[in-house]
């Protein structure tokens, strides 16, 4: 097959590879504003090298899973590549304080992990498996949390696309049918091939954000060798009989941390991170009374990894998050308060549900480019978004408890079909046009549903299109697939013209 | 006046060189070559993971 030659805008990439031969031009203040933020960007990469250089070599030559962070200012740049204006400022922050984060998660991981020597820092860390929120660590101040999982597979892999396969590919040769979910699959693989890291005092696994979780916890267990416990919470939450059991199994995590690390619970400590969570939340649902608006100018990867990393890995542990949050709030005001219009090529909005392909966590931004459909909600954004008690021990064990029982991928996938259908409201309340649903094809959770949701969008007249993917493979379904669906959502349904043709078709299924 | 001349070029120089690292940074922000090294690291480093003897069990 001739391969495909890149054209227009996207003849500054390299044939089939989405790394740059140079840098797209913004605009004299635009360009200037994303070179200061670039600098910015690469001062936070450096600390990861200069933390810990020799156990961040030592990991960079026998994790697989380390090297695709070396794409994370490639990353960074695609996620952003539709922004202007405001919206460039905002997105850069935002990614500013994702890089931020993760390179003290991963510094964190790196310097507790015994495979590279004994440290000080192992035997006072607690483990939270899949996307569960780690905030009971709130209440033991002297302990740190480890939200593993995703660092290894779903972040690697929207760094490179490639990442993530590699460890599927693992499971699958052990007989594991390849249409599992992927998710759980690939840290299996991890586990199997050695690849985690030895530490950690003590490991809470949990049913996050599905049963496949609970298959992947006793592989994970068996390499980690560290005492477990299963923070499993029901999954139909919405049902009153279920409270009981599941404050009940918050007690029993919050003693096994108790008992594995002879710490004790601080209520107070435990009271003040709820705040926090509390806080993040209260800007989170202003933001989305801005995202009304047709001037609501936050580009949607950043703020969909901002939101994954406030319910999945802060909760109110990390400071910082609810102080960029209300620096958007007011950048976000201001353009909302002054008419600013930063994203000029809209013709519809989007609300997207379902999980977004980790390795097309740009998809949006590719959608708003060629198409001019401009993502201003996301489903799974909305997952447990209500306050937690900050004074009752009861009401508060159960905020966590419905914490877990809402993480991303849950709510809106197994937790029930009312869940799922709560697309049909946010669609009407955020002023939608169409609905793109990120079909997962290893995700049986949403499977069983697709003929109802069309059923009722078409009743209701609503365009829906529905994107298949493989969530962490792309040779299944490469990016390029994907586009073409949307392509053909768009010229047969919605009878539109791309906004730029060279968008279209192209290859970038190599690299990153 | 021997010394301010020699101070006014000690300025010029580090002017120069001021305005010379800003055009390399310019540059290497400009042509990508960044993300162009770090795909060559992360090629190497990958290649070099692919080969680690690893205990691989179920």
């Amino acid at each position: 097959m001739a391969e495909k030659k890149n054209f227009g805008s996207r003849k500054r990439f390299y044939n089939g590879y989405e790394l740059a031969r140079y840098r797209k031009w913004k605009g004299f203040k635009d360009s200037w504003v994303d070179f200061k933020e670039w600098l910015k960007e690469k001062k936070i990469s450096g600390e990861l090298l200069k933390a810990d250089p020799v156990r961040a070599f030592k990991a960079l030559t026998y994790y697989h899973w380390m090297a695709p962070y070396l794409g994370s200012g490639s990353m960074v740049d695609r996620t952003i590549d539709d922004a202007h204006g405001e919206a460039l400022l905002i997105a850069h922050k935002y990614m500013q304080f994702l890089l931020k984060s993760n390179v003290e998660a991963l510094i964190k991981i790196l310097k507790s992990d015994e495979r590279f020597g004994e440290n000080e820092y192992s035997k006072k860390t607690v483990i939270f498996e899949q996307d569960a929120s780690p905030i009971l660590i709130g209440g033991f101040p002297n302990l740190q949390n480890a939200v593993e999982e995703p660092y290894f597979h779903i972040l690697a892999t929207a760094n490179d696309q490639h990442a993530g396969h590699y460890f599927t590919d693992i499971i699958d040769s052990y007989g594991l049918p390849s249409d599992s979910c992927r998710n759980s699959s690939a840290i299996c693989g991890v586990a199997i091939d050695d690849q985690l890291p030895y530490y950690g005092a003590c490991l809470i696994t949990s049913n996050a954000p599905c049963d496949s979780s609970v298959m992947n916890s006793s592989i994970v267990e068996r390499r980690l060798k560290v005492p477990s416990i299963q923070g499993c919470t029901p999954m139909r939450w919405k049902d009153e009989d279920t409270r009981e059991y599941a404050v009940a199994h918050v007690k029993e995590v919050i003693k096994f941390i108790e008992d594995c690390t002879g710490e004790t619970f601080d209520w107070d400590a435990f009271f003040e991170t709820v705040r926090q969570y509390n806080e993040e939340t209260r800007i989170q649902h202003e933001l989305w009374e801005l995202a009304k608006s047709p001037y609501y100018p936050v580009p949607s990867v950043p703020n969909l990894l901002y939101r994954s990393f406030q319910l999945s890995f802060s909760s109110g542990l990390n400071k910082e998050c609810a102080k960029i949050g209300r620096e958007m709030l007011e950048i976000c005001e201001k353009c909302v308060r002054e008419k600013i219009n930063v994203r000029p090529k809209t013709r519809y909005r989007t609300l997207v549900c379902g999980a977004p392909s980790s390795y097309y966590m740009h998809f949006s931004t590719w959608m708003y480019e060629c198409w001019g459909v401009n993502t201003v909600a996301v489903l799974n954004n909305m997952s447990h978004h209500e306050f937690i008690s900050e004074d009752d021990k009861e009401e508060a064990l159960w905020g966590v408890a419905q914490l877990w029982e809402q993480a991303i991928m849950r709510r809106h996938l197994v937790g029930g079909y009312e869940n799922l259908l709560e697309m049909f409201e946010e669609y009407e309340r955020f002023n939608c046009d169409m609905i793109v649903f990120y079909d997962d094809i290893t995700c049986k959770g949403s499977k069983s549903m697709t003929g109802m949701i069309q059923d009722i969008a078409n009743e209701r007249n609503i365009p829906l299109v529905w994107i298949s993917h493989d969530l962490i493979d792309p040779r299944a379904i490469p990016r390029n697939e994907m586009r073409k669906q949307f392509n053909d959502f768009m010229f047969s349904v919605m009878n539109e013209k791309p906004l730029d043709e060279s968008l279209l078709d192209f290859d970038d299924s190599k690299g990153w | 006046m021997g010394i301010l001349i020699i101070i006014l070029k000690i300025i010029a120089c580090l002017i120069a060189l001021a305005a010379f690292v800003f055009a390399l940074i310019q540059a290497v922000y400009w042509l990508n070559i960044d993300n162009k090294i770090m795909f060559l690291l992360y090629k190497i480093f990958n290649r070099i993971t692919d080969r680690v003897p690893r205990d691989r069990r179920f």
